[in-house]
């Protein structure tokens, strides 16, 4: 969605800003779709923040270009804002003030006459506006930070870390409120490396890895690309040993192996058969498995490991 | 201007203002009950055994009325050097600490032009630097009427008091630059008030011996000179105008520095 009313809500295309020794972020694209949730993921450090940054207008692209709704996040930074809340990953409130005064300020600056929506949140996160900002818990500030990126109803959401410090009943809350925002038609950029806090929000997601997007997929792809994980327990080191051998592994001690991204699940089980197994059990690849997997091997799909 | 952010802003600002203004009120109002032509005789004294400590701290002639005596003891530093404290603090507590802490993240994030924002944030220095001077007017005024009714000559201490606020400006445009432009949060907090402070001493320094006068010749203070602009010294006046146009200057340069610089707050 642009000024116009099409095209999509965010846009960065060949984003780059280097800052030297290979950081920063080289040839970014992104594209989120009014009522899409697009999950931006990667290791800390591997420039989701930087791409926040951009869209936010606090820096200009070195090359490349950042729209939100068709207006340049840095030339027309006031028009982006008037659209948009911003939760950041440093969480930098005031500290002196209370959450009232602070959410009023942050209304106030945003014209905002209509402060309902602000005791609604409050509410929702169990938040108290009398309380100074400096005497919170990191949870609290969270919390305020939250209030003050959702209570205008913008129509885009860039969201950088978004749950760091919630406890797990507050962490339910807020992608309860992403997906009613995404319900109402906003456009949400989620910036994590918690990948279940994305499995359950986004749409799509885009992994970024040393400052270039490294894979960019829906969520459905990734639950269709997500392998299961074995875990085998042996009876001693010793028999640990030698399937590690059989395998063509060099032995590492321990028990336990880990088996990732297992599809044959009849030749793990053949396998097995000639070792003193203990247990063995199953779950379901993290998608940080297979972030990993595409972070230390060439392609998408991550290869089968072991580890003791 | 941002109305709201102005408001919050010059309450938080108000507390070191007035701090600032009562030490110079206890100065002022000291320094006029010492007016005494009985007591001139001992400062005389006093000035004539230690003249290169008095003349360093701009205090070389005692004058012969009360406004030169004021000037003579008050002007020529604690009203040049408690003043840059204020204004280098409020530079700080404006712009160079938001971006520090991170907070200027949640200003930025609204939309407001970062132009507007800075101004804002400008007119929160002025305001208290311009109230500042209006209550110590207030209070030399009354003091003076107080003690040595129509000693004071009013309009000759309001030009002398405009004066000496072209250089407060001087001063809070130099330390807005800095705080605006210089990317490195330490460099933003003290480049500007270290110029300011050796501006100030190289003037103190001028006033010590013959070998270090002219060292009063290169810094801006130079153009400093209140009883010129009571008398109507047409340089003197130039002299405040330049000061005022230097720091307005230095406002216009730090702002459009804020509003094109990458923040990575």
């Amino acid at each position: 969605m642009t000024v116009n009313g099409a095209g999509p809500a965010i846009c960065a295309r060949g984003l780059t800003k280097d800052y030297g020794r290979g950081r920063g972020v080289f040839g970014v694209n992104l594209e989120v779709a009014p009522g899409e949730v697009l999950g931006f993921l990667g290791p800390n450090g591997a420039g989701k923040t930087v791409t926040m940054r951009h869209l936010m207008g606090f820096v200009r692209p070195q090359a490349g270009t950042v729209e939100v709704l068709g207006y340049d996040c840095f030339r027309e930074r006031p028009a982006v804002q008037a659209h948009l809340g911003y939760l950041p990953g440093e969480n930098a409130c005031m500290r002196e003030m209370t959450a009232r005064s602070f959410l009023d300020l942050m209304a106030g600056m945003r014209g905002m006459r209509d402060r309902s929506r602000m005791g609604e949140l409050a509410d929702a996160f169990k938040l108290d506006l009398d309380a100074r900002i400096g005497g919170m818990s990191k949870g609290n500030r969270q919390k305020v930070a939250i209030v003050s990126a959702f209570m205008a109803r913008p129509d885009v959401l860039l969201l950088d870390e978004p749950t760091s410090g919630l406890d797990p009943l507050m962490q339910e809350r807020f992608l309860a409120l992403v997906a009613e925002e995404r319900a109402r038609g906003a456009a949400i950029l989620l910036s994590s490396h918690i990948f279940e806090e994305a499995e359950r929000a986004c749409d799509r997601v885009v992994f970024i890895r040393a400052g270039r997007v490294a894979m960019e997929c829906s969520m459905a792809d990734v639950r269709a690309r997500r392998g299961r994980a074995y875990v085998v327990e042996f009876a001693n080191a010793a028999e640990r040993d030698r399937w590690a051998r059989s395998r063509g592994v060099e032995p590492s001690g321990g028990t336990v192996a880990e088996l990732r991204n297992v599809t044959d699940v009849n030749g793990l089980i053949r396998g097995l058969a000639p070792f003193d197994v203990v247990s063995l059990s199953s779950r379901e690849q993290t998608l940080e498995e297979l972030f990993f997997g595409l972070y230390e091997g060439d392609g998408p799909v991550p290869s089968p490991t072991d580890r003791g | 201007m941002v109305w709201p952010l102005f408001t919050r802003e010059l309450r938080s600002a108000a507390l070191p203002a007035l701090v600032v203004a009562c030490v110079l009120a206890l100065y002022a109002g000291v320094i006029v009950s010492m007016y005494d032509p009985g007591l001139g005789a001992s400062l005389e004294l006093m000035r004539e055994s230690m003249p290169e400590l008095f003349a360093a701290f701009g205090m070389a002639d005692q004058g012969t009325t009360l406004l030169e005596f004021l000037v003579n003891y008050l002007y020529g530093f604690l009203l040049v050097v408690f003043p840059l404290v204020l204004a280098a603090l409020l530079a700080d507590r404006l712009m160079v600490r938001h971006i520090e802490r991170g907070s200027v993240t949640y200003l930025l994030a609204q939309p407001v032009s970062r132009t507007r924002l800075a101004i804002s944030q400008l007119l929160v220095l002025l305001t208290c630097m311009v109230a500042l001077m209006a209550a110590l007017t207030v209070f030399e005024l009354a003091v003076a009427q107080a003690l040595f009714p129509g000693e004071l000559d009013a309009a000759g201490l309001l030009a002398v008091n405009a004066s000496t606020l072209c250089l407060w400006v001087l001063f809070a445009g130099v330390c807005w630059a800095s705080a605006c432009a210089l990317p490195v949060v330490a460099a933003a907090r003290w480049t500007g008030v270290a110029v300011c402070t050796i501006f100030v001493l190289a003037q103190m320094l001028s006033g010590v011996g013959d070998e270090l006068s002219w060292l009063a010749d290169v810094t801006p203070i130079a153009l400093f000179d209140p009883l010129g602009v009571a008398s109507g010294d047409t340089g003197a006046v130039a002299g405040a105008a330049a000061l005022a146009a230097s720091g307005i200057a230095l406002f216009a340069l730090g702002t459009a520095a804020f509003s094109r610089r990458d923040l990575s707050a």
